[in-house]
């Protein structure tokens, strides 16, 4: 895979201008489902890809945690878009998504157990060799979680990685999302991420309601994300992060300032990694 | 030995159907012959350079029309507060500062003095700005000095009303010699009708080539902009706003919170320009995305942020 750097942005119509006049972000994602199939991409796209900018297509509605494998409609798709997009990567959730014709409308957490480890690795098998770019896997944030998990979320993750040949794409946001709401050992999850099967980083914005803290992609980046990233940037070193933001789009010095924020955040658990290196 | 048939080469003394066929076909090169002058005319043709396509967006909307003019100032005026809509009309809502452009303090005269005043009846006001404005993009060999301009109108309507004259010309010698003309009348009337909107309405553009070009450019670099504004992004400066009305017209103002500027700007265009085409096409796969998972971000996978409540991808 064509390696990933520095700050990115979740492209959207919103902020096609934003992203077209703003100078330094290192990558871009793109959501697959957001496009048309057969028709033409978003001309800013385009040109965004003509000026080299690497871009990432992320799918929500692959359904990989799901028993029936993937429709190859679907992987058809994916793929045709990754190469009309020129995309470095695919990424998809680890998430259960339908069954029977039944839609969630939500990504669901999948069972931590061995039997769904199988289920996943054979479908994640599928994608891959479905799509001819590499495939990248990422964690989820739910309100709820199966009882009786076999695995933590961060030995979950080490069987996925294990299993499969996928990448990682690990989302901080919902990593501290599930720290809040389910108690998840959010360190330990950093510890499992081995940097040679991490493809970029998720951070997002959310808001605490009623007792549970919803990663919205609509508010402020809180400190607990920015403080995963730094950690994890600490333990790895350098690591491609993207901010998501999808609704409630701030003036363009706020979202600057966001991606400062992220910028600063990585900058400070590189100089811990370097002053561990040299140690 | 045989002697094949005399080929008659007046083309007035051929019969009608003959006539006919040829004169069609006439006529079709002589509305062509007449394009192409007004294109060849509409010199300088040579495409502007990075730094010459550096303008504000009165000059950009001043490459098309005045209406385009009349359209970005409001649409600034009203982006800045200065004006606002009350049942579709324009009022006065706060005070202009003083360095406001010429363009913006002549709208803002206008709807403080006559209260209601329609787009239309703005473009006085604006009119008598424009021309410092349109001086400057000659000078720049964007517009063609009103003279020139003209003139390729008259050398494109000269060259296919000779055309047309061939035609009257049969029509006449047609009815001296007692023939039926019905046809030949219906066919100078249907290529009057079409051949003379056509001509008129293209040789109006006071743009040259090297405008063209410049329009062309300044569209391409936009794009972002106007996907931007079309789908209700950030809130962007009024700068911004003006120049995507500049450059793609009222089409730039699709989204919803635009609805009323739009519709006050444009009453009359209920259709869909091909603007609004390229910019729904790609909102609409969007938009409808939220029912089906087959293209939802939301739908199916659930959670592109906010959609899965607590969770999120």
């Amino acid at each position: 895979m064509k390696s990933l750097s520095g700050v990115g942005l979740g492209w959207r119509r919103q902020l096609a201008h934003y992203i077209d006049t703003t100078e330094g972000l290192g990558f871009v994602e793109v959501l697959a489902e957001h496009l048309h199939p057969k028709g033409p991409l978003p001309v800013p796209l385009v040109r965004l890809r003509e000026r080299g900018v690497p871009v990432v297509l992320h799918a929500v509605s692959l359904g990989l945690g799901s028993a029936e494998p993937p429709e190859p409609r679907r992987l058809d798709t994916l793929a045709h878009l990754a190469e009309r997009l020129g995309a470095v990567c695919v990424s998809e959730h680890l998430a259960f998504v339908r069954a029977g014709g039944v839609e969630s409308g939500h990504l669901l957490p999948l069972p931590r157990t061995e039997e769904m480890l199988d289920v996943l690795a054979e479908n994640v098998r599928r994608a891959e060799a479905a799509l001819p770019v590499p495939l990248a896997l990422e964690n989820i944030a739910s309100l709820f979680e199966w009882p009786s998990p076999a695995f933590s979320e961060a030995r979950w993750l080490e069987g996925v990685l294990s299993r499969t040949k996928a990448l990682l794409l690990l989302d901080v946001a919902n990593l501290h999302a599930n720290a809040l709401n389910h108690g998840t050992d959010a360190a330990a999850v950093l510890a499992a991420v081995p940097r040679e099967r991490l493809a970029y980083v998720h951070v997002a914005g959310g808001v605490k309601h009623g007792g549970l803290y919803h990663d919205t992609h609509a508010h402020a980046v809180p400190e607990g994300p920015l403080a995963l990233l730094e950690a994890l940037a600490a333990r790895v070193g350098p690591v491609p992060a993207l901010l998501e933001r999808d609704d409630h789009y701030p003036p363009p010095d706020i979202l600057t300032a966001e991606l400062e924020s992220l910028r600063e955040a990585l900058a400070r658990g590189e100089a811990r990694w370097r002053q561990a290196r040299a140690a | 030995m045989g002697y094949a048939p005399a080929v008659n080469l007046n083309p007035l003394d051929w019969s009608g159907p003959q006539f006919l066929m040829g004169y069609a076909v006439f006529l079709v090169v002589a509305f062509v012959a007449a394009r192409v002058c007004q294109h060849l005319l509409r010199t300088p043709a040579e495409p502007p350079g990075p730094s010459e396509l550096d303008m504000d967006p009165y000059e950009v909307a001043a490459l098309q029309d005045l209406d385009t003019v009349t359209q970005t100032v409001v649409a600034t005026l009203v982006r800045n507060g200065q004006l606002s809509i009350a049942d579709g009309n324009l009022r006065v809502t706060s005070e202009l500062p003083s360095d406001a452009h010429r363009l913006e303090k002549a709208v803002y005269r206008k709807v403080k003095h006559d209260e209601g005043a329609t787009p239309t009846e703005l473009h006085a006001a604006v009119k008598i700005e424009m021309a410092a404005l349109e001086r400057a993009l000659h000078l720049r060999g964007f517009l063609l000095p009103r003279e020139q301009a003209r003139r390729l109108m008259w050398t494109s309507l000269l060259i296919f009303t000779a055309a047309l004259g061939l035609g009257v010309l049969k029509v006449l010698i047609g009815i001296g010699r007692d023939r039926p003309v019905a046809f030949l009348v219906f066919l100078l009337l249907f290529a009057t009708g079409l051949g003379y909107s056509i001509l008129v309405t293209s040789g109006n553009s006071r743009r040259s080539r090297r405008g063209d070009a410049a329009l062309k450019l300044l569209r391409e670099e936009n794009q972002p902009l106007l996907v931007t504004v079309a789908s209700e992004g950030p809130a962007l400066s009024s700068g911004h706003l003006a120049m995507a009305v500049a450059l793609f017209g009222t089409s730039a103002l699709a989204g919803s919170s635009h609805r009323e500027l739009r519709t006050m700007l444009a009453p009359s265009s209920g259709g869909v320009s091909d603007l609004d085409s390229n910019t729904s096409s790609f909102s609409d796969s969007s938009s409808s995305s939220s029912s089906s998972s087959d293209s939802s971000s939301c739908g199916g996978g659930g959670g592109c942020g906010g959609c899965g409540g607590g969770g999120g991808d």
